[in-house]
C-alpha cells in the first residue's frame, strides 16, 4: 500500500523533537504569520476556533432570560457571572428544540446535532446524526494535527441514559461517539504528548500503521456492513494518529503536564480545579493551532454531580427536579461561573495575530433541556460567545423567538448560522422536523 | 420460562421509543410472549396505543411487531462479526503473553458501554480517533515491559532469552507469539510486515535485538487481529443453514469468556487437531478453564460491572453526614459481595440463588463497625452470620448494593427498585412520560414527612405511579438501610415503615422478605443467565435464542441453579457456538 519501509525517510525536525531547541513563547506571531499579519505564514486565513460547551438539566427560565432583547440587554440573574465578558455573549430564549420524540433529557442534545436520536429502547439511545463540531472539524480539522478534542470535567455520569446519546457530547455517526477526557493529565497526553521530546522513531511508527491498514483490508471482505464502518472508523483513526506523527512540531512552547488527575477527595470532585486546567489546556491548543475544534461536556445531564464543592448535598440532577429551590439555583450558578471561567480564559489569551481569543472563536452552550423538573424542550436556551472573527454579531444580543412561556422557530437555526460560520458551503444541518435550511440573520456578524 | 422484556405492563404507554419495529427480517417475524412481569401485565399489542410508544424495552433486541402466542422455535443467533477486546481482557491477554509487569504497563483505551455493558459496547460501537493513539501509546508501554523482563515471552518463544538471538528469531515470535495473541495461525503474508519492522528497529536501534522486539510486539498489539475478536464462522456441517464458530473462534470465544484472555497454546493445539468439536469436547475444556484462578477473576470483573461494583470507588457521599465513607470501607463493601459470590460458586458450588438470601456475609473491622456486629478477629474478613433483627439477606443486605443505589445524602427506593427490576429481574423500565413535573411535593417544615411519604404522595400522580408502583415499594422495604448500608430506624427523626407492597410479588418490609420472594421467582433465574449473554456474549438476547435460553434454564434448575454447571452449559449451548452472517 504504501513505500514507506525504508528508515531515513524524514528527519523531521529533529532538533525540536529533541528538545533542545525553539523553546518559545506564547503565541509565536510572526513564525506563524504572513508579513501582513492577516494570514498564516503558508497563506491560510487565519483560524477560527469552535467549541460547544454542555451543562445538564436546564435553567430556571425566569431567572435566566434576560428581560429585554436587542443589543445592551441586561444580564439576568444566572447570567449575571458572564458579566465580565457581556460583549461577547449572545443569548437566544424561546426558540424550540424540535425533537422529534421525548425519553428526557436524550432529546435536549437535539440542539447539538439537529437530529432525532436513533435506536430509542426505553431509556437507551444514539446519536441520530453527526454534531456540528463534526461537520466543522471536517471542514477545517484537516489544517491542524488534530481534527477536534474532546474533554469532560464531571465524570459522574447519567444514569439515564444507558446508550451514548448524553454520555458523549460529540458523535461522528450514531455508532460513533467521541466520548470526552475527564483526566487532564490524559488530556494533556492526548492534545501535546505526541510532541514531547522523545526518539525519534516516527518511520517506525508510520511502518505500523501500514501494516495495520493492510490487516485492516484483509479483514474487511470477511465482515458486514456495520463492522466494515467500525473499520473505516479505525482506519480515520490511524490517519488521525499518523497525521500527528507527521505533523511539523508546533512552534510554541508545550505547557508542562498537569498536576491535576480529577480524583475526588473526601467525597469533593474538584470540578472547579478541573474545569481550570481543561480551559488552559484548551488556550494552549488553540493559541499552537494545534486544533481547532472542542467539546465540552462540562456535566453530564440526570448526571450523578454533585456541587460538593459549594457545600450542596445532593446532586444538581436531583436538586433539578425541585423547581426553583436554592439548591438548584447555586448550581446553575456554579455552572455559569466555570463557564465564565473558560470565557474569561479564553479573553485574556492572544491568538496568534494578537487578537484575543472570544474575537477568534465561537463557542456554542447549552443544556438538555429548558428547565429540570419538566424536561421541557420547547423553549431551550442556547449561549453562543465569541465572534468567531466577526463572522457572529458583536457585540451579543439577546434574540427572544417568543414571549415567555411560548415558544417558536427552531433551535437548529442557530446550529445552521454557526456551521455556515465555518462552512459557507452549509445548506442544511439535521434532519426531519429539528432540520433547518433557514439560518438566522440578526446573529449574522459584519464578516459572516 | 425464558421471556423476552417487554417494557413493564404499568408503564408501557408511557414508553418513548422508535416506530421502526421492523429494521432487521431476522427478528421482524419473531414472535414474543407477552411479559408476566407485572400484576397488570399487557400485550406488546398495547404499545401500539399509546403516542410514540417501544415495542421492546431495555432488556431485548426483539423490535419486531409483538404478538400474541407462543415463541417461535426456529433458532436464530446473533449476528458475527467483531468484538472489540474489553479492557480487562486485553490486560488478560497481555499477562498470559508477556507477565505481570507488561500486564501492569497496558493501558487500552475506555471500554464504552451500551445497555449498561461494555461486551455490548465492544460488539457495537466504533472507536474513536484519540483511542486509536491510546492503544499506540499502550502497545509501546507493554512492549517495552516485555522486552525489559522477556521470562514470560520466553515461555512462549524461547529464542528471545538467548545470548544474542539473530534476525531468525523475528521469525518465531510472529509465527508463534503472533498465533496466541492474534488466536489463530498467521500467514506468510502476515509474518512477512512483522518481520520486515522488526528488522528495520533493530538497524535504527544500532542493531539490538531488543529494539527490534520491541517494535515487532507494538506492530502485534496495534493490529486489529490483536484488538477485535473476529467471529465469522462456517457453516455448520450438520445443518449448513447454521453458522458456527470456527474451532479456533470458539477457543478464543471460551477463554475470553471464562479466563479473561486469549487462549493458550495448548487450547489452540487442540482446536486446530479437531479436538475441539463435540459438545463434550466443548464441556471439557470449559471444566478445566473453570479450575484456574483467572475463572474466578473474569467472575469477579463479571459482576463487578453487572453490580456496578466498580463505580462505589468514586461514589458521592455527604463527608459530613458519612465521614467512615472511605475509600477503605468501599473496598470492603466491594469485596464483601465478590467474597460472598466467590464462597456460593467456588467453595460451595451451591444454589447460585445463596447469593440474594444468604444469611452470612463477610466483613472485616470496618463493615462489622457499619452493620453493628462484632468485630472479626484479625483485620482481614471472616464470615459472620447476618443478625436477623435487622433484617438483611445477601446481596439486597449489602452495603454495596445499598450504598450504590442511593444519594449522597439520601436514600433512594426508586434506585434500588430500579437496579433489582432491571439486573436482578432482567425488566425493563421506561423512561418518565413526557411534560411531566418530576418535582417532589414541597415539603412543608411543621410537617416533615420520611422518604416514603414523600415518595407514596408522589405516586399519586398518576402519570408517575404507573411505573413508580413497581419500583418504589422494593426501596421502601430497605429503607431501614441508610444511604451507606448502617441499619436505622429513623428518618429524619422519624419513625421508618418498612412495610410495601409489590405488586407481581407481594408485601415486604426488610431485605429478607424481597429475598425470599425473588428466590421463588423464576424470572430471577432466567435473568441470571440473560445477563451473560448481555454481559459476555455481547448483545441483548433475541427472540430466535428464546428456546435455546429456556432449555439452558432447564439445565441450570435441574441442577441446582449451579453456577459452574450453567457457565460449561453455555459454552455448549448454540447459543455460544453458533453466529448469524456478519453484521
Amino acid at each position: 500500500m504504501s513505500n514507506r519501509r525504508t528508515i531515513p525517510r524524514r528527519t523531521f525536525l529533529r532538533g525540536l523533537v529533541g528538545g533542545s531547541a525553539a523553546v518559545v513563547g506564547l503565541p509565536l506571531l510572526e513564525a506563524m504569520l504572513d508579513n501582513h499579519g492577516e494570514a498564516l505564514a503558508d497563506g491560510s486565513p487565519l483560524p477560527t476556533r469552535f467549541v460547544t460547551w454542555f451543562f445538564g438539566n436546564g435553567v430556571i427560565l425566569p431567572r435566566f432570560e434576560p428581560a429585554a432583547t436587542g443589543p445592551n440587554y441586561p444580564l439576568s440573574e444566572q447570567l449575571q457571572p458572564l458579566a465580565g465578558v457581556r460583549d461577547y455573549v449572545t443569548v437566544l430564549t424561546g426558540l424550540r428544540n424540535r425533537c422529534e420524540v421525548t425519553v428526557t433529557h436524550h432529546e435536549g442534545m437535539t440542539v447539538f446535532n439537529g437530529y432525532t436520536m436513533a435506536e430509542l429502547n426505553g431509556l437507551f439511545s444514539k446519536a441520530g446524526g453527526p454534531t456540528i463540531d463534526q461537520l466543522i472539524a471536517a471542514k477545517i480539522g484537516k489544517d491542524t494535527p488534530i481534527a477536534s478534542v474532546h474533554l469532560g470535567v464531571s465524570k459522574h455520569l447519567s444514569v439515564m441514559d444507558s446508550g451514548t446519546t448524553m454520555h458523549a457530547l460529540s458523535h461522528k455517526g450514531t455508532n460513533e461517539p467521541q466520548y470526552p477526557q475527564f483526566n487532564p493529565q490524559q488530556a494533556w497526553t492526548d492534545l501535546f504528548g505526541a510532541f514531547a521530546p522523545t526518539a525519534d522513531d516516527r518511520p517506525l511508527r508510520s511502518s505500523i500503521l501500514d501494516a495495520v491498514r493492510d490487516q485492516t483490508a484483509a479483514l474487511r471482505t470477511r465482515l458486514g456492513t456495520l463492522d466494515n464502518q467500525r473499520l473505516d472508523a479505525h482506519l480515520d483513526g490511524v490517519s488521525a494518529l499518523e497525521k500527528k506523527i507527521e505533523a511539523t512540531v508546533p512552534l510554541c512552547t508545550l505547557p508542562p503536564k498537569p498536576t491535576e488527575t480529577n480524583t475526588d477527595v473526601g467525597g469533593v470532585e474538584p470540578i472547579t480545579a478541573v474545569n481550570d486546567v481543561m480551559s488552559e489546556l484548551l488556550v494552549y491548543a488553540f493559541q499552537c493551532d494545534i486544533t481547532r475544534v472542542a467539546t465540552m461536556l462540562f456535566h453530564g445531564g440526570a448526571a450523578e454531580t454533585v456541587f460538593s464543592e459549594i457545600g450542596l448535598l445532593s446532586g444538581h440532577h436531583n436538586n433539578s427536579h425541585a423547581q426553583d429551590s436554592p439548591e438548584l439555583q447555586a448550581g446553575i450558578l456554579h455552572i455559569m461561573g466555570r463557564f465564565a471561567d473558560m470565557l474569561e480564559k479564553f479573553k485574556a489569551s492572544v491568538d496568534i495575530d494578537g487578537k484575543n481569543l472570544l474575537d477568534t472563536s465561537i463557542i456554542y452552550c447549552s443544556s438538555d433541556c429548558a428547565e429540570g423538573w419538566t424536561h421541557s424542550i420547547q423553549r431551550q436556551p442556547i449561549i453562543l460567545a465569541g465572534h468567531g472573527r466577526n463572522q457572529l454579531v458583536f457585540p451579543g444580543i439577546h434574540v427572544q423567538a417568543a414571549p415567555y412561556p411560548q415558544s417558536e422557530g427552531n433551535t437548529s437555526d442557530v446550529l445552521l448560522t454557526v456551521l455556515q460560520a465555518f462552512d459557507k458551503t452549509a445548506t442544511s444541518i439535521g434532519a426531519g422536523a429539528p432540520m433547518s435550511t433557514t439560518p438566522m440573520a440578526q446573529i449574522m456578524g459584519t464578516m459572516f | 420460562m425464558m421471556r423476552l422484556v417487554l417494557p413493564l405492563g404499568g408503564c408501557l404507554l408511557l414508553a418513548a421509543c422508535s416506530s421502526d419495529p421492523v429494521t432487521d427480517p431476522s427478528i421482524g417475524t419473531a414472535t414474543i410472549s407477552t411479559t408476566t412481569a407485572t400484576g397488570t401485565g399487557s400485550s406488546g399489542d398495547d404499545a401500539s396505543a399509546g403516542p410514540p410508544t417501544g415495542s421492546s424495552g431495555d432488556g431485548t433486541d426483539s423490535s419486531g411487531e409483538p404478538t400474541t402466542g407462543e415463541p417461535e422455535e426456529v433458532f436464530e443467533p446473533a449476528p458475527g462479526g467483531l468484538r472489540r477486546l474489553q479492557s480487562h481482557q486485553y490486560v488478560g491477554s497481555v499477562r498470559y503473553l508477556f507477565g505481570d509487569a507488561a500486564a501492569g504497563a497496558a493501558a487500552p483505551p475506555d471500554d464504552y458501554s451500551l445497555h449498561g455493558f461494555d461486551a455490548i459496547g465492544a460488539a457495537e460501537l466504533s472507536l474513536q480517533e484519540s483511542a486509536i493513539e491510546q492503544l499506540e501509546a499502550s502497545a509501546r508501554a507493554v512492549a517495552v515491559a516485555a522486552v525489559a523482563d522477556r521470562s514470560t515471552l520466553g515461555g512462549h518463544v524461547p529464542c528471545v532469552l538467548e545470548g544474542d538471538p539473530g534476525d531468525s528469531c523475528y521469525d518465531a515470535v510472529a509465527v508463534d507469539l503472533g498465533r496466541l495473541a492474534w488466536r489463530r495461525p498467521l500467514t506468510a503474508e502476515e509474518v512477512a510486515p512483522l518481520v520486515a519492522i522488526a528488522k528495520d528497529a533493530r538497524a535504527w536501534g544500532g542493531g539490538d535485538f531488543g529494539v527490534g522486539l520491541q517494535y515487532e510486539l507494538m506492530a502485534l498489539l496495534q493490529s486489529p487481529y490483536f484488538i477485535y475478536l473476529v467471529e465469522v464462522g462456517e457453516p455448520d456441517p450438520d445443518d449448513p443453514d447454521v453458522r458456527r464458530l470456527t474451532a479456533t473462534e470458539l477457543a478464543a470465544r471460551m477463554s475470553f469468556f471464562l479466563l479473561g484472555q486469549t487462549p493458550d497454546a495448548e487450547l489452540l493445539a487442540a482446536a486446530e487437531a479437531g479436538e475441539l468439536v463435540t459438545d463434550d469436547d466443548v464441556r471439557a475444556v470449559a471444566e478445566a478453564m473453570l479450575a484456574r484462578p483467572e475463572a474466578r477473576a473474569t467472575l469477579s470483573t463479571f459482576y463487578s460491572e453487572l453490580f456496578q461494583l466498580r463505580d462505589l470507588s468514586t461514589l458521592n457521599k455527604n463527608n459530613d453526614l458519612f465521614p467512615q465513607f472511605t475509600p477503605e470501607l468501599t473496598y470492603a463493601m466491594t469485596y464483601e459481595t465478590l467474597r460472598l459470590i466467590a464462597d456460593i460458586v467456588w467453595e460451595q458450588d451451591g444454589d447460585f440463588r445463596t447469593l440474594l438470601d444468604a444469611d452470612y456475609t463477610f466483613v472485616n473491622p470496618a463493615l462489622a463497625s457499619l452493620y453493628g456486629l462484632p468485630p472479626p478477629p484479625g483485620q482481614g474478613f471472616a464470615r459472620v452470620d447476618l443478625p436477623a433483627e435487622q433484617g438483611r439477606a445477601g446481596l439486597l443486605g449489602q452495603a454495596s448494593f445499598l450504598a450504590r443505589f442511593a444519594h449522597p445524602a439520601e436514600t433512594s427506593p426508586t434506585r434500588r427498585g430500579l437496579f433489582i427490576r432491571t439486573k436482578l429481574l432482567c425488566e425493563k423500565v421506561p423512561p418518565p412520560p413526557p411534560g411531566v413535573d418530576a418535582s417532589l411535593p414541597t415539603e412543608d417544615p411543621n410537617k416533615p414527612q420520611t422518604m416514603k411519604q414523600k415518595l407514596v404522595q408522589h405516586m399519586e400522580d398518576p402519570s408517575c405511579s404507573g411505573c413508580h408502583t413497581l419500583l418504589d415499594p422494593f426501596g421502601f422495604a430497605l429503607e431501614n438501610y441508610d444511604p451507606i448500608g448502617a441499619f436505622r430506624t429513623l428518618d429524619g427523626g422519624l419513625a421508618i415503615d418498612p412495610s410495601a407492597n409489590i405488586p407481581d410479588l407481594g408485601e415486604v418490609a426488610s431485605a429478607r422478605d424481597i429475598a425470599d420472594l425473588l428466590v421463588a421467582d423464576p424470572r430471577v433465574t432466567a435473568c441470571v443467565i440473560k445477563n451473560f449473554v448481555r454481559g459476555s456474549l455481547g448483545h441483548l438476547e433475541r427472540s430466535g435464542e428464546v428456546a435455546v435460553l429456556d432449555d439452558l434454564e432447564a439445565e441450570f434448575v435441574a441442577n441446582d441453579h449451579r453456577l459452574q454447571h450453567l457457565l460449561v452449559e453455555l459454552t455448549a449451548s448454540p447459543v455460544f457456538r453458533a453466529v448469524g452472517a456478519p453484521k
